[in-house]
């Protein structure tokens, strides 16, 4: 049993990190989990000291609260029973060893239930704690909360089991559709854009009006004290943990055993039927009948399927294209808000260059680090190397193209950034057009940095990201800093704008001598590990 | 594939036949301090399958990784159809068809793109291209349905059956297989052996390496062991029919056994 929980928490948090990197992974990651509580719990203990003048607002915002993390951890439930229950490979494996398959399924099971029970006190502890501070209620709260995810677990799971194969049918049937798979990435991006607005527009009111309490208003409270009736199952845990009703407990366990079992059930009936089923691939796709076509043309379709079919780049590249004018647009319209109201328009005042910089520089820093979900040129080939280099067609002719493709894209959708900033106001028409000619400008330096660091990647080692850090954040940052700073002093826009210029062009022109050169001698050296 | 190399070799001279298809000159090769190659001379004529065999680890795909330009080699040269690796890669590479051990394509396209975009690189004409794939994939049971796939839904053996499709597609003068039976099954690997055969005696050149004795014994014109850098034994075996049958006992005494 300990060997199976073994194997499937290494399936589940593999990473490919050894030695020093590992340990400085672990180390970051538990500063940001540290960082993170200590926020929840100063929002917490913050939100409900202002509540507790109002009856039954702390519970309602407790219920909402804990909802939300409810549906996270549904969520984060489903796609870690996805990866344990319907891994082709493990599956396979298991099929031909001699473990029954309630043995298997228990394991999962248990190992289901410590993540979930793990990352459930990291969300709901701070606020049950925050709670328990700041209307003393004494320390018997603090432990009872230790309980609280493993109460709330048999729901959680239990739903997510309900829906893990058809969470997985849904994901193989997107797998054969790319253009489907496409779109509905593009949509869930589009739906977290818009909450994201409505965060930031509550964010907005705060900071333009500076008092919280205009939030707290008898509307809004009297809705917040009616949703918490449907905020199931949190409703009936806060009443459980925090009012001890016992009469909630009674509807609750049975509920959440119930949906535990029949969720259990369905899962392992999938999961028997699967382990003992080859996994075909029934993917069949219309094609055409195949014409070989010039090799220009070869190569700018071949590199078209490796960013577009990949389902890997939806959410770092592909999806983020489309949604960036969209993201942007809310971003640099709500730092408009910010800065020309309160305290903080007499200071912006001051440095009449600041609004345009800024804009500028958050449509630069956005585009780029969409860009970098695509500039893994040669590791992204991965054993693939050998065909590049053997094919009889020109090197610098496939890097191009491998450079070009996510770089016309990118700066394809920096345009439609720029001309919905411009159609909606936001900018003027020389910010749109210089903002636009820098980022592209920026752009192109970029890819070729990118593509410098990628063909230095030396015997499967991790790839230094050194240079183009420094020029994609680094450059702009100063550059937006000195140039705001020196409009203190009266330097007009329009010579932000060519200095703006001329700087990038300085910068990228070491690049540009000698890099054809440069990158086919490091073509030449780049050797595939036998 | 077949006929319109039967066409053209019914031209075939026995002089042509004798021309060096590929020549390897002093080859040196290290992994930093590591010399792996230390001077290996060979030449494979034309219309020739050439055996190239030895332990694991001695040095053989190297050799091929070389002769492909997947690696810088430090000294020596090699021509592939008298082109030069390094000073007419181009042509060298038109010159070649190559089958690695591991399959290497494209797993998130589909078989058909996978051709398309291999007959593509290498300048096959639409016709050309339709006739030859339609020849090797019938001969390797290739079926049409599984090419509409993504090659990530194929088995190790399917894979391996499209790189050798996708090998010969533009009828390289040189054809060269790295541990080409890795991961197919015996109707495949006796169907490759005969293709192997085929194209070697219709006038092209095949340089096999295989770990396989048994199929280097019975299929290769001649044979050339590597050991410590170098070839260190050649043996022709059209020249005795004993060679054939003594040739795992002289592999395994080059190793000193």
């Amino acid at each position: 049993m300990l060997t199976l929980l073994y194997k499937d928490f290494k399936l589940l948090f593999a990473s490919g990190k050894t030695g020093k990197w590992r340990i400085l992974s672990y180390l970051v990651g538990g500063l940001l989990l540290a960082f993170f509580i200590a926020v929840e719990t100063f929002i917490v203990s913050n939100v409900l000291t202002r509540l507790s003048s109002y009856v039954n607002a702390p519970l309602a915002f407790l219920s909402i609260a804990l909802f939300a993390v409810s549906a996270l951890m549904v969520f984060v439930c489903l796609t870690q029973a996805k990866k344990l229950f319907f891994n082709e490979k493990d599956a396979s494996n298991l099929s031909m060893m001699p473990v029954r398959s309630s043995r298997i399924i228990l394991s999962k099971l248990i190992l289901l239930f410590l993540m979930q029970y793990g990352t459930g006190l990291m969300f709901t502890y701070p606020v049950i704690a925050s709670y328990a501070a700041v209307f003393h209620r004494g320390t018997s709260l603090y432990y009872l909360g230790l309980f609280y995810p493993a109460l709330a677990f048999p729901f959680e799971c239990g739903l997510a089991l309900l829906f893990v194969y058809p969470y997985k049918l849904l994901g193989d049937f997107l797998k054969k559709h790319p253009i489907v798979q496409f779109l509905t990435a593009a949509a869930v991006i589009f739906a977290l854009c818009y909450l994201y607005s409505r965060v930031l527009n509550v964010f907005v009111t705060l900071v333009a009006s500076d008092n919280f309490d205009s939030l707290l208003s008898a509307d809004n409270i009297a809705l917040m004290i009616g949703a918490r009736n449907y905020m199931i199952p949190a409703v009936w845990l806060v009443d459980i943990f925090f009012l001890r009703s016992t009469s909630e407990l009674a509807v609750y366990l049975p509920i959440a055993l119930g949906i535990l079992v029949l969720g259990a059930a369905v899962c392992i009936l999938s999961y028997r039927r699967l382990r003992f089923v080859r996994f075909q691939a029934h993917e069949k796709r219309k094609t055409a009948h195949p014409t070989p076509m010039s090799a220009r043309r070869a190569l700018v379709k071949k590199e078209w399927i490796l960013l577009f079919r990949d389902s890997d780049n939806l959410f770092s590249f592909t999806g983020l294209l489309v949604v960036q004018p969209f993201l942007v647009y809310l971003i640099v319209s709500s730092l408009n808000t910010i800065f020309t109201s309160g305290i903080f328009a007499y200071y912006v005042a001051l440095l009449p260059n600041f609004l345009p910089v800024i804009d500028m520089l958050l449509v630069i820093l956005v585009s780029l680090i969409i860009a970098q979900g695509a500039n893994n040129y040669i590791s992204g080939e991965a054993k693939n190397i050998r065909l590049i280099k053997s094919m009889p067609v020109s090197t610098f002719l496939q890097l191009t193209v491998k450079a070009a493709l996510p770089l016309v894209f990118v700066c394809a959708s920096v345009f439609v950034t720029y001309l919905v900033l411009f159609a909606t106001g936001t900018v003027s028409i020389w910010t749109a057009l210089a903002g636009f000619a820098l980022a592209a400008l920026i752009q192109i330096i970029y890819s070729m940095i990118s593509l410098y660091e990628e063909l230095r990647i030396r015997q499967n080692r991790a790839r230094s990201y050194f240079l183009s850090s420094t020029f994609s954040y680094m450059l702009p940052i100063l550059y937006s800093a000195g140039m705001i700073l020196a409009s203190y002093f009266g330097l007009p826009l329009y010579a932000v704008y060519l200095i703006g210029l001329a700087v990038i062009l300085a910068s990228g022109l070491p690049w540009a001598i000698g890099f054809k050169s440069r990158i086919l001698r490091l073509f030449d050296e780049l050797e595939v590990v036998n | 594939m077949v006929h319109k190399i039967e066409k053209t070799m019914t031209q075939t001279t026995k002089q042509e036949r004798g021309e060096i298809a590929v020549s390897i000159k002093d080859l040196h090769k290290s992994y930093g301090k590591k010399q792996v190659l230390k001077g290996i001379e060979l030449d494979v004529y034309r219309g020739e399958l050439f055996g190239f065999i030895g332990r694991n680890g001695i040095g053989k795909s190297t050799t091929i990784d070389c002769m492909i330009g997947v690696k810088k080699f430090n000294s020596g040269s090699i021509t592939l159809n008298g082109h030069d690796v390094v000073k007419d890669s181009l042509a060298a590479k038109r010159s070649f068809g190559y089958v690695a051990s591991e399959p290497t394509c494209y797993e998130i396209m589909t078989g058909y793109d996978y051709l398309e975009f291999i007959a593509s690189v290498y300048g096959v004409g639409e016709k050309q291209f339709k006739s030859n794939y339609e020849y090797l994939t019938g001969r390797l049971s290739f079926h049409e349905s599984d090419l509409k796939l993504p090659i990530s839904g194929y088995s190790h053996g399917m894979k391996q059956k499209l790189c050798l499709v996708a090998s010969l597609l533009h009828n390289p003068d040189i054809w060269i297989l790295d541990e080409p039976t890795v991961g197919l099954d015996i109707m495949a690997v006796e169907e490759l052996k005969k293709m192997m055969r085929e194209y070697a005696d219709h006038g092209k050149t095949v340089f096999v390496t295989s770990h396989n004795i048994e199929l280097v014994s019975k299929l290769c014109d001649r044979v050339g062991i590597v050991n410590d850098g170098v070839v260190s034994a050649l043996y022709d075996l059209n020249k005795s029919p004993n060679l054939r049958l003594r040739l795992a006992r002289l592999f395994v005494e080059t190793y000193g056994g």
